[in-house]
């Protein structure tokens, strides 16, 4: 009997997930192939996790994946294989798969994509400068998450090298750039599992969505800064004399909140942008879905991309964002529509990096469902494994 | 007290400068507190009910008042250091929004409009002035942060416009928050004829604003051939903002809203509070122009000249308008509205304070007239004023009932049937108001002084709330409850009934236009909160920062919250797929 294992990787608070899939060629031998989806984690200066893990990846298949994924370019999901390799663990690859988006002339291509993505940027870069004068370790996090949209180097980030040495992984030849609409044939080196993605669509642009927000300070530049000469209200920016200071704290409180919105919506643009990858394999319907929030998913929906599956990997670390209740109903239906087992695994940590990830009431959608496997209940740089026998 | 109410004079921007070509047109305003209360000016400008507050354009920390308060004994200097030849100067947008709110506040309150200070539908007195508030092409009241901002925006073709620097823009939003301190209950509306009530009065206030000043009229009948019904500062809203911004399909666009416009319900996308809110906005402002129309043609035939005639009809013109929209605004049911309750409030309120001029009746007459020509009633009749006789109350009873909420509980349940609020239906009456109108002048015949004709009225609003069924997917409940209301006007001086307006909310056809709104913003980018208390879901969840909507689901019924924002921030584009339900 042969099985399909997927391990995912305890990295704190990130995705690395192993798939190794058992298969027949057509002189009836049995080999085993991989694939490889992300490596990272948010915790930026917290690498040395990544070691064991690619260490052990590199056990598992020689030091070469046959197929790597990078979902989306988030520090969480591509900070560690550059790290592993900094730190002498090196890993490649036959064939890479990179989100589309990535790709170094997507945004000429996609010129509506590039306007949205620059107005982000722009927001991005106005919180960074808000966020270095007035220090929020949660803005701080969520601004390095999404650190690509700065300027290169800014605030000493450098998400950008480490997707760099992703696109090196694997032969250029090798390497594609995918969307739903990308032709897999020969950009992969399995022979009897079937690949199908999903998601993103070729024309990013609609995931950024149409809700306005305000940008609550300039991106720089010739700005009205200029005039602005005069000192903050007083010592710890109170009110100025004569205005009511619970309506005042009111108020900068909720522009703190639209703050945490707009970044939210930026890091959600970015997630909607993942890679998602229905695997078939003897019967089995595995699902990979990245960091993939609202839009995707019903992106996905409308187009009739979505199936039941025995497995799914919990999009965005159990966020409420990551799951939509009424699509779960499609993706894994209360009942089962056969007799296999069914299996979810969420890589996250409980309510250390950010209060409301995992959300507890998604988990619970999952738990209810299906056998909920998560990356929490083992130590730093070891794996939960889900199998699926055939 | 203060024995002499404090004043400040100050300049403002009367006009976008697209009006004038020549950097635009500014005023002198004298601002005066009110001498009952104790109050001052400080720096910002801030006083009792206005503050500024600036925040750093790149830091968004706090800063200090940007415009310093020194009153002048020359008559020709400002009280404040805001130099009008830098617009763009933090002092001077700071001057120029608080001056601008509290003008436009002025004119609500004054014995000309409802006779009466308003209280703001949020907690305190103080209104937020933000005059930088971020870049963004838009201008927000809040009133969850008792606040309005103001925005500015770059633009290739007019470089940066300031929200702030614009009357139209500053008045709108402080005609937000003026209705909603009026009317609180329509920052809750569900359909998309209450919300465009929001913006057409809004719109409609914004007018008045442009009309108040004298410069500005003169200015206007100047350049228009003394022809109001071409389009002119007076029906286009922001117009350098429109200019600056372009529509949706790309066309430039003249100004934010054209109200000089023959759109009926029949043409218009109904479920759009933006394109619907022209019809009414554009009916007012044709009456606007029959008033006008009227007056300047009666004054020449009286012998004068077309540029005095219509100069002395726009004048009068202002003041009718003032009245009619005002009025009206304060004679509203609480609850969810349509278009008829607007008419049928307007007329009420005007019949109820018309001291027996002919000519005001035509207007009535006219303007209700617009409501049938415009697809809103298919009859005048449907607009027709109530005067319960048996809502009467004796004069000595009415103070008790102002200032008793016992008394006033009593009194209403004691008249169910005649407010129509349904048998074992628990109702909510709010605070009563006592205000004073002038109808008019009239020439004392004892002192031949001229003098003013007053009146003085009691309001007394209650509201309850109706079912109807809901189907709106992600509306976790089988039922919505939809507030209506009624408004009771009685004389002072002898308690007589002047109107009763009840709303026309509850018919099938509001019915099946919330159901189709809700759906529409449920299917939307909207961050909707959820909140199932009967399912145990989210309990003590704040509605989101980004809307303020709230779906709040009891017993098997949804109350929908805080739509009103949306009217600033919102593109009802809906999702590629059919709506989803909140994760719990």
């Amino acid at each position: 009997m042969s099985e399909l294992v997927v391990r995912a990787y305890n990295v704190l608070f990130g995705d690395a997930l192993l798939v190794s899939i058992p298969e027949r060629d057509d002189d009836g031998t049995e080999a085993t192939r991989t694939l490889l989806i992300d490596v990272g984690n948010l915790l930026a200066n917290d690498n040395d996790v990544f070691t064991d893990v690619v260490k052990d990846i590199a056990e598992q298949t020689g030091g070469v994946v046959d197929l790597y994924v990078m979902t989306h370019e988030h520090m969480d999901h591509v900070q560690g294989l550059l790290a592993a390799a900094n730190a002498g663990v090196v890993l490649s690859a036959r064939y890479a798969w990179l989100t589309g988006s990535a790709a170094p002339d997507y945004y000429e291509k996609h010129q509506d994509a590039k306007e949205k993505k620059n107005g982000l940027a722009q927001a991005l870069t106005s919180l960074a400068v808000q966020q270095q004068a007035n220090p929020d370790p949660w803005l701080a996090m969520m601004i390095a998450n999404n650190s690509l949209l700065l300027p290169d180097g800014a605030l000493g980030l450098t998400t950008g090298d480490y997707v760099d040495h992703l696109r090196t992984l694997a032969p250029a030849d090798k390497t594609t750039y995918v969307d739903r609409t990308t032709d897999l044939d020969g950009r992969h080196p399995f022979t009897e599992a079937t690949l199908r993605i999903l998601a993103p669509e070729e024309d990013t642009s609609t995931y950024y969505g149409r809700f306005q927000q305000p940008k609550l300070t300039a991106a720089g530049g010739d700005g009205p800064a200029a005039e602005a000469a005069r000192p903050a209200a007083s010592g710890d920016a109170g009110p100025p004399v004569g205005i009511d200071a619970g309506a005042f704290y009111d108020l900068v409180n909720a522009r703190d909140n639209v703050n945490a919105a707009s970044v939210l919506a930026i890091d959600a643009a970015a997630n909607n942008t993942s890679v998602v990858i229905e695997i078939t394999w003897r019967g089995w319907k595995l699902l990979f879905c990245g960091d993939a929030e609202k839009r995707s998913w019903q992106t996905m929906l409308a187009n009739n991309q979505l199936e039941p599956v025995h497995f799914v990997k919990i999009a965005h670390h159990g966020s409420s964002t990551g799951t939509v209740a009424d699509i779960l109903d499609t993706v894994l239906p209360q009942e089962p529509p056969d007799d296999k087992s069914r299996q979810a695994i969420v890589s996250t940590r409980h309510h250390m990096d950010w209060p409301s990830v995992p959300d507890d009431d998604t988990l619970e959608l999952y738990s209810g469902r299906c056998t909920l496997l998560d990356t929490s209940t083992v130590p730093p740089g070891q794996a939960v494994e889900a199998t699926f026998s055939a | 007290m203060a024995d002499v109410a404090p004043h400040a004079t100050v300049t403002l921007m009367l006009q976008d400068e697209s009006l004038s070509g020549d950097g635009g047109l500014t005023e002198r305003r004298e601002l005066p507190l009110d001498r009952e209360v104790y109050d001052r000016f400080l720096d910002g400008p801030t006083s009792r009910r206005i503050g500024i507050v600036d925040f750093d354009p790149d830091t968004g920390a706090a800063l200090a008042p940007p415009a310093r308060y020194t009153p002048s004994s020359n008559p020709k200097q400002d009280d404040y250091d805001a130099d009008p030849n830098k617009p763009a100067s933090p002092a001077f947008l700071a001057t120029n929004a608080y001056g601008t709110v509290f003008d436009t506040i002025r004119m609500f309150e004054e014995p000309e409009a409802l006779g009466r200070k308003v209280t703001w539908a949020f907690p305190g007195e103080q209104l937020l002035v933000v005059p930088r508030a971020g870049e963004w092409a838009n201008a927000v009241y809040d009133r969850a942060t008792r606040s309005l901002q103001f925005y500015w925006f770059e633009s290739d073709k007019l470089g940066r416009i300031y929200t702030a620097l614009s009357r139209d823009i500053v008045a709108h939003e402080s005609g937000h928050a003026l209705l909603d301190a009026v009317v609180p209950s329509l920052h809750d509306g569900s359909t998309p004829e209450s919300l465009a009530i929001h913006e057409a009065i809004a719109d409609l206030v914004a007018v008045l604003m442009s009309l108040r000043s004298s410069p500005l009229r003169i200015r206007v009948l100047a350049t228009t051939d003394n022809d109001i019904s071409n389009a002119t500062a007076f029906s286009s809203i922001a117009e350098r903002f429109g200019q600056a911004q372009l529509s949706p399909n790309e066309m430039p666009r003249q100004a934010l809203r054209m109200l000089l416009n023959d759109n009926t319900m029949s043409t218009v996308d109904k479920t759009d509070p933006h394109p619907l809110s022209t019809v009414l906005s554009g009916l007012f402002y044709q009456t606007l122009v029959d008033v006008f129309e009227t007056g300047k043609a009666n004054n020449i035939a009286d012998g004068m000249a077309v540029g005095p005639a219509a100069g002395k009809s726009l004048g009068s013109a202002a003041v009718i308008f003032r009245k009619l929209l005002l009025r009206g605004i304060d004679y509203l049911p609480p609850g969810e509205l349509t278009f008829a309750d607007i008419g049928r409030a307007t007329i009420a309120a005007d019949a109820a304070a018309d001291p027996g001029n002919d000519a005001f009746a035509t207007i009535r007459q006219l303007f209700a007239q617009r409501f049938v020509d415009r697809e809103i009633v298919t009859s005048i009749d449907q607009l027709a004023v109530e005067t319960p006789a048996g809502l009467a109350i004796a004069p000595d009873r009415l103070p008790d009932i102002r200032d008793s909420d016992w008394a006033a509980y009593s009194f209403v349940d004691e008249h169910r049937e005649d407010f129509a609020i349904p048998k074992d239906t628990n109702f909510v009456v709010l605070p009563r108001v006592d205000a004073t109108k002038k109808l008019g002048t009239r020439t004392n015949p004892d002192t031949g002084q001229r003098e003013d004709i007053l009146q003085r009225e009691l309001i007394l609003k209650v509201y309850w709330d109706t079912t109807e069924p809901n189907n709106v997917p992600g509306v976790p409940a089988s039922q919505r409850r939809v507030k209506t209301g009624a408004t009771l006007a009685l004389l002072w001086s002898d308690g007589h009934v002047l109107a009763l307006v009840r709303s026309s909310v509850t018919d099938p056809a509001q019915g099946a236009a919330r159901e189709q709104f809700l759906t529409r913003m449920m299917a939307s980018d909207t961050p909707v909160t959820v909140v199932d208390a009967e399912g145990g879901d989210g309990h003590g969840a704040a509605a989101d920062p980004r809307s303020g909507v709230e779906v709040r689901v009891i017993d098997d019924a949804a109350r929908i919250t805080g739509t009103q924002r949306l009217l600033h921030i919102q593109s009802m584009d809906p999702q590629p797929s059919p709506p989803v339900k909140k994760v719990p």
